[in-house]
């Protein structure tokens, strides 16, 4: 019976914890940033997992603790309620930190490696099959 | 290809791949190269516009008061500790009569003049980017960072991290600038 109360205790313990927790997140979230329409903050939270930190190079706005990423999040935050649109706020920020801080980058001479290489890897391998296959089926017949 | 010989195949693979490891490991530790460096988005671009106080005086100062010469434009701040070890570096370099412009980034201006008194200012004036707006065009990740602006205003150069003999011989030397 003692076992008994003190199990139900210490659950509503957590019980407690949890929804404190949750509670508070919950009402930071709604504090810090307010925005226009449910679309702008979808939007936000979407380009904030689309850009990467420039600091903490393997983490996105939304993950990094950075003070870089803190100010570029302020900085999303406020291009997007002046109505800028994805476009411009992808070249906003390539342009001040490069391509780099794109987690789809745009095709140009330094990425092009990415989309072709695999694709001749392929033809080449393709190539000597057939190559190989040909040379084999001639050498059959021959002998 | 004999097929004795084919079974060397595997560790030919190996020894390739542990040689490209090997090397790039190599540059790393010698400083030659480091992965976390970013390209400057801003090299062959001119300074972005600017009105911001400086760190002695209140009045905004903008592109126009920037020098006509080629100049430095250093990324610092008294709570970054690789600017400590950078500036001793830079007063050597206002010694032999390099412009500097500081862009004190994120900073609290009364540390910074204290910063300035304690270990010497190289700087012909310096910037208070207290919001890092400024610091925020230019592209910056951390301090310190190092802009080298060319006569013309064009930024020639970004060096990220400390500044030294070693980074001025083998990076900006070979820009070929006339100071």
């Amino acid at each position: 019976m003692i076992i008994c109360k003190q199990r139900v205790l210490s659950l509503t313990l957590f019980i407690m914890m949890f929804l404190s927790s949750s509670a508070l997140a919950v009402s930071t979230a709604s504090n810090l940033l307010s925005f226009d329409s449910e679309m702008q903050q979808q939007r936000y939270y979407r380009l904030l997992n689309d850009i990467r930190c420039p600091k903490c190079q393997n983490q996105n706005l939304a993950d990094s603790d950075a003070q870089i990423a803190l100010d570029l999040r302020n900085q999303l935050y406020h291009l997007i309620k002046d109505g800028h649109d994805d476009d411009e706020i992808y070249q906003f920020m390539s342009s001040r930190y490069g391509n780099f801080v794109l987690y789809d980058p745009p095709l140009n001479k330094v990425t092009a490696i990415l989309w072709y290489l695999p694709m001749l890897i392929f033809l080449l391998s393709v190539i000597i099959i057939v190559f190989r296959h040909a040379f084999n089926t001639t050498h059959e017949s021959s002998s | 290809m004999s097929s004795r010989l084919k079974l060397f195949g595997p560790l030919m693979i190996f020894i390739v791949i542990a040689a490209v490891f090997f090397r790039l490991e190599t540059r790393i530790v010698s400083g030659n190269y480091d992965p976390s460096m970013l390209p400057s988005a801003l090299v062959g671009q001119s300074v972005p516009r600017f009105s911001l106080p400086a760190l002695t005086t209140q009045r905004l100062f903008t592109n126009d008061d920037l020098p006509k010469q080629a100049y430095i434009i250093n990324v610092w701040a008294s709570w970054c500790i690789s600017c400590r070890v950078e500036h001793s570096y830079l007063n050597a370099l206002s010694e032999r009569g390099i412009l500097i412009v500081g862009l004190n980034y994120k900073d609290r201006p009364t540390d910074a003049l204290q910063w300035l008194d304690r270990l010497g200012d190289p700087y012909r004036f310096n910037l208070s980017d207290q919001q890092g707006k400024l610091g925020l065009d230019l592209g910056v990740y951390g301090a310190p960072e190092n802009y080298i602006v060319d006569a013309g205003g064009t930024i020639r150069y970004r060096h990220v991290g400390i500044l030294n003999e070693k980074v001025w011989r083998e990076k900006i030397v070979p820009l070929d600038i006339a100071w």
